[in-house]
């Protein structure tokens, strides 16, 4: 199979970059590969909204200022420039996606409305209820459609393939047929999401946020930036983790500890529920580690996030899809009661390393969305800035990728590591499992939410790599696929996708351990100040042949704002 | 003797004119009273829909408002009116201003909904407005050696929010055949299958396509008949090869009637009853 | 925490001998675990070789719909304990999609159906800029009438166990539907009203049998059934011309006169043929035979029905 630009990941970037593509040049062969169905990308379950300073609530909002707020909830670690880029991109962005169809909520005088949102100093995030990443990810699909995008479903990658200089293809499985197959490409956009599942049972996101692009490109050789930067949602619900929207908050939602006080008041005196998400999960963590937090039955710690005093009108009209989730997960309608929460791992700041451009350190080459860091979210990312993040740089994906297309012409090579792929897919799918897959998912998860959670520390973490190492051997010595099928085996995808876990802990892993202070979402609290003096740098990370790392220091742009404290 | 409300919804009408004195019947042997709501008028039948959605809550609102005029609940022996009054109770009791608005307009003809008259269907009458128990001794011989497969139709479990019975694992049909001393069919192939009745007059071809579904599973069921409580699922489904009957013609039957009486010998397809 | 004790009874289909059969699961499991999570249970602990989609997890994606318990639904969505009967909870994959393996099946054809209707915008030059500067505008109420349309998933629990799909194979399928009605109602779109109308008609909104199962299943509460009537209303409005919107028109005009519809005549009004006269001669004869007066062969007027005329008008208007 050949395809001019294939784009891997069919979420809110993929999608996005597909369509910027075919509508930059009709004549090139775009395909999206996706290991599910487009609409089923993670990109569908972001609730609250996306920001652009439209100023259509709050006239005196502009560019400048959320330029200006993102920086400072990166907790000065993003690229400034990169940005500023973002953010005045997101007016027209919204714009355009508006003009495809996205139904926004809208104001009486018919334009889109806009709600308070954690770390913004203006009414600046628009929204359709609390279902914003669903109806933009939908609207794109139904676009992608029209103008005829190509699809494969249900394959799933498995090496990026380039000669070291440029892109050959990716490698895959169809997951109908089990076939590998090397699928050649003049430019690859990874756009394959977010790897919060290392922390297996303690993450908000869907089963199959694995990073597969991210471990892909760490193989490839590829830089990852910044993995020690892993955000956790204030508020995922006590049982499942799944998350309930900063919507909740930004429509008037109280915090309370087992006490009933709004402890927020404590740690943010100011923006109370309504500041940054790292210092939202650490106030709960304090909460609970003083011994103000509730327990269950089942030995889980929680607060309440509490909405009853929102009323029953606007609980259903701005928070339906919140309360559905609080009813069906945790049997609790927060009309009537507050929902029990606790922090939830849910975005990574760190990715695949890249240019403003979308480039990797390979031609043709891109990343974009959650698997890429630019960075525009440095230690922190704010709320509704995902959401804008992934189209901004899909829709520069795109264009770039085509650019790359079209001045050059299919790589040759490649054969190599199909063969490699095959024979590595045979060895699994031949060995006799020693340990089950299911417990070793659930081991790694408890051992990076305990050693490598909203709170670490030198002694804990180094204890925890060592528990680490100990699984990641483990696995490659007794881990085998059980399922012998080779029609739609997903007991084979997920032991891919394990694998891929577990090599993406082990960079968050390393890079933690050499970061020796606490900014934005990465806290120690034997460092817990921040150093710009030591570490105003972005990490990165390649893997030598031998399986060892390469850390090296990237420049941070701050061309724009001086670092300063960061107070809410 | 208590009394219900009769609903004359269109299955009383035109050909199925009988279905009035199946009813009727029905009523006295299970010694209840019937009043017919005489001023009632269609429930829509999901057509009236299809010039304005607001008439259908009207309409309804009225109907039920008509049983509540004269201090009883209303009966349809009609699925789809069944379905479609119990959604529009649910709609106007779950919605105070939607039931404000039709009130005032109601109260010209003095009428008023009050949300008081509960919405029967022949089923849940049996079950929970004369009693299983008190049903059972109304029968007053068995219909032997006949093996019935009852067919629910789609209005009386779907939606969930108005189902009569456990949408899922509906038990009341075989509940009220086996005291008839019929032997009961079930788990035939597309026994959940639509009859297909509301495409007659938008796409014909579609219920006839349908229509005979359920009436095939029966028959390599091995069922001698097909039993539904509803009239148009009975008329859609009578005329092929394998006989449907209305419950309450079998009822009718067990409670003394005779089967010309119980309207059995209108039916398209022969149904031979050992008494 | 409660254990509780069951069997699951799951509907296999294995591709390589083309072979569907149950197999029983006993399982001891926390009773508050959703449908998904006792799938993934069997699947981690009992038989890896179980196959079934799954994604959020949190009822958003639409991967996991399957039959639990004879009706359409998410597996996560749904409490597994709300669905024991008799110590068993019975999971089947979707109806009217081929088994590929297990409880996974070929969506393929429902959304190459989805494909057929335009389910995009295209944008009214009238109402949406042509540049990057505004946006268009919506007010709040053009907004909500296809809001709740919006929340669709594809999930395909609707046309899982669609009915109208089970007597044609190539209907489009509720869900699809759904999509057609989103965009008439957007005032953005730019397609002809009669151009949508023509793609929701083609296998389409004449051959719904309004069975209510499409909502019945949507784990979002949306009624594609309302919806296709709806379309039908909107078909008739702009000029369609069949069996079905002359149904419609004699159906409102009969109850508007009388309080019921005529079914005497409306065969023959509906058909507009030999056909329709037929039937309707054969049901004099057939009433004459009965004994019936010629007055009692349809619907007359009932009392006051001028007050009944009255408050239809009423609600036309005012509701």
């Amino acid at each position: 199979m050949k395809r001019d630009v294939l784009i891997v990941g069919a979420g809110g970037a993929g999608l996005y970059a597909a369509l910027s593509a075919v509508k930059e040049n009709k004549d090139l062969d775009v395909a999206v590969l996706t290991k599910v169905y487009p609409t089923r990308s993670h990109t569908g379950a972001a609730q609250g909204g996306i920001n652009a300073a439209l100023a259509n609530v709050d006239p005196t909002d502009n560019e400048e200022l959320h330029t200006f707020d993102t920086i400072k909830g990166s907790d000065y670690l993003a690229d400034q420039e990169a940005v500023k880029y973002m953010c005045y991109e997101a007016p027209k962005i919204i714009r355009a996606m508006e003009h495809m169809g996205v139904p926004f909520s809208r104001l009486g005088n018919g334009k889109i409305a806009q709600r308070p949102f954690g770390g913004a100093s203006k009414d600046r995030t628009c929204y359709s209820a609390d279902k914003m990443g669903h109806v933009m990810l939908h609207t794109l699909y139904e676009q992608c459609i029209k103008e005829g995008v190509e699809f494969l479903n249900e394959w799933f990658m498995l090496n990026i393939v380039h000669d070291g200089k440029r892109a050959i293809g990716v490698t895959a499985i169809n997951i109908a047929t089990g076939e590998v197959e090397l699928i050649r490409a003049k430019s690859i956009i990874l756009a394959t999401g977010g790897h919060s599942r290392i922390y297996w049972g303690y993450t908000s996101n869907a089963l199959g946020c694995t990073g597969d692009g991210t471990a892909a490109a760490l193989r490839a050789g590829l830089p990852l930036k910044d993995m020690e930067f892993l955000q956790f949602h204030p508020t995922g619900l006590r049982k499942s983790a799944i998350l309930v929207s900063e919507a909740a908050r930004g429509e008037g939602g109280h915090l309370k500890n087992a006490l009933g006080e709004r402890f927020m008041k404590k740690y943010a005196p100011e923006k109370m529920e309504l500041g940054p998400r790292d210092l939202v999960s650490r106030s709960i963590m304090q909460e609970i580690r003083e011994g103000r937090g509730f327990k269950d039955e089942e030995g889980r710690e929680y607060v309440h996030l509490d909405l009853t005093h929102l009323g029953e009108e606007k609980i259903k009209e701005r928070l339906p899809q919140i309360r559905e989730l609080a009813i069906d997960f945790e049997g609790i309608d927060p009309i009537k009661e507050p929902i029990p929460i606790k922090p939830t791992a849910h975005y990574a700041m760190g990715g695949i390393h890249t240019n403003v451009k979308c480039e990797t350190p390979i031609e043709g080459i891109y990343a974009a969305g959650e698997a890429q860091c630019v960075s525009v979210h440095g230690a922190n990312r704010l709320g509704g800035n995902s959401l804008l993040d992934i189209v901004v740089f899909g829709n520069v994906a795109g264009k770039e990728a085509v650019r790359y297309a079209e001045g050059t012409d299919f790589a040759d090579g490649g054969e190599e590591k199909l063969k490699e792929d095959i024979e590595f897919i045979n060895e699994l799918m031949n060995k006799e499992s020693k340990e089950t897959l299911g417990d070793m998912r659930n081991e790694l998860g408890e051992i990076m939410f305990k050693h490598f959670g909203v709170f670490k520390n030198e002694k804990e973490m180094q204890e925890g790599y060592a528990k680490l190492k100990d699984l990641i051997e483990r696995a490659h010595k007794n881990l085998g696929v059980e399922d012998k099928s080779k029609i739609f085996n997903l007991d084979l995808q997920s032991t891919l996708e394990f694998f891929n876990l577990l090599e993406i802990a082990d960079v968050l892993a390393y890079a933690s351990l050499q970061r020796k202070e606490s900014r934005g979402s990465f806290y120690r609290d034997d460092y817990p100040k921040r150093d710009d003096e030591n570490f105003l740098y972005h990490s990165m990370i390649t893997k030598n042949p031998d399986g060892s790392f390469n850390y090296e220091k990237g420049e941070v742009d701050i061309s724009l704002y001086e670092p300063a404290e960061r107070k809410y | 003797m208590k009394k219900i409300g009769i609903y004359p919804g269109c299955c009383f009408q035109g050909a199925d004119i009988h279905n009035y004195d199946i009813t009727t019947q029905f009523l006295e042997h299970m010694g209840v009273e019937g009043v017919l709501l005489d001023r009632a008028a269609c429930c829509g039948g999901g057509v009236i829909d299809e010039t304005n959605k607001k008439i259908v809550y009207g309409l309804n609102a009225r109907n039920i408002a008509l049983a509540e005029e004269k201090g009883v609940d209303l009966y349809t022996p009609c699925n789809t009116c069944y379905m479609i009054i119990a959604k529009t109770k649910l709609a106007l009791d779950s919605d105070p201003e939607l039931k404000k608005k039709i009130n005032e307009i109601l109260a010209e003809e003095g009428l008023e909904y009050k949300g008081t008259a509960k919405i029967y269907h022949t089923l849940n009458l049996i079950r929970d407005f004369v009693g299983l128990d008190e049903y059972k001794k109304k029968i007053k011989r068995q219909i032997s050696g006949v093996k019935v497969a009852p067919y629910y139709g789609c209005h009386v479990l779907a939606p969930n929010e108005v189902a009569i019975d456990d949408p899922e694992n509906p038990t009341i049909l075989k509940e009220v055949l086996e005291p008839l001393g019929v032997e009961v069919v079930e788990g035939y192939k597309d026994e959940d299958t639509c009859c297909g009745y509301h495409a007659r007059f938008t796409e014909p071809e579609q219920k006839e396509r349908l229509a005979i579904k359920p009436l095939d599973g029966a028959k390599e069921a091995g069922a001698d008949i097909v039993a539904t409580p509803c009239p148009l699922c009975h008329k859609a489904m009578d005329g092929y090869d394998e006989p449907i009957l209305q419950v309450t013609q079998l009822i009718n039957v067990a409670c003394g009637s005779t089967p010309e009486e119980a309207g059995i010998n209108l039916n398209k397809t022969e149904v031979k009853l050992s008494l | 925490m409660k254990k509780i004790k069951y069997t699951a009874r799951i509907k296999r289909y294995n591709p390589e001998e083309d072979r569907s059969y149950y197999q029983d699961f006993e399982v001891e499991v926390e009773d508050s675990l959703t449908v998904l999570e006792l799938l993934m249970y069997i699947k981690d602990k009992i038989d890896p070789t179980l196959t079934f989609r799954a994604f959020c997890r949190s009822a958003i994606c639409g991967s996991c719909a399957m039959i639990i318990n004879n009706r359409a639904g998410l597996a996560c969505k749904i409490q597994a304990k709300d669905k024991i009967k008799n110590g068993v909870i019975k999971i089947e994959p979707l109806k009217t999609l081929k088994p590929i393996r297990d409880l996974v099946v070929d969506q393929e054809p429902a959304f190459e159906k989805l494909k057929k209707i335009k389910p995009y915008l295209e944008p009214d030059p009238k109402v949406v800029p042509d540049n990057l500067k505004s946006e268009s505008l919506v007010l709040p109420e053009e907004f909500a009438r296809y809001d709740k349309q919006t929340d669709c998933i594809l999930c395909m629990a609707c046309y899982g166990q669609c009915n109208a799909l089970k007597g044609d194979s190539e209907y489009l399928g509720p869900f699809q539907l759904t999509k057609v009605f989103r965009f008439i109602m957007d005032t953005r779109d730019g397609v002809d009203v009669e151009e949508r109308i023509k793609l929701a008609e083609d296998h389409g909104i004449w051959e719904c049998v309004q069975c209510q199962m499409c909502f019945a299943a949507c784990p979002k509460g949306i009624s594609s059934c309302d919806d296709i009537l709806e379309l039908r209303r909107i078909a008739k409005d702009v000029g369609e011309e069949n069996i079905a919107t002359r149904r419609a028109k004699f159906w409102f005009a009969t109850v508007f006169e009388t309080g019921q519809i005529d079914k005497l005549h409306l065969p023959e009004v509906a058909f507009s043929d030999e056909k329709g006269k037929k039937i309707r001669e054969n049901m004099e004869k057939e009433f004459k035979q009965r004994g019936l007066r010629e007055d009692e062969f349809g619907p007359k007027p009932f009392e006051g029905i001028e007050k009944f005329r009255n408050f239809i008008k009423k609600i036309e208007k005012e509701l």
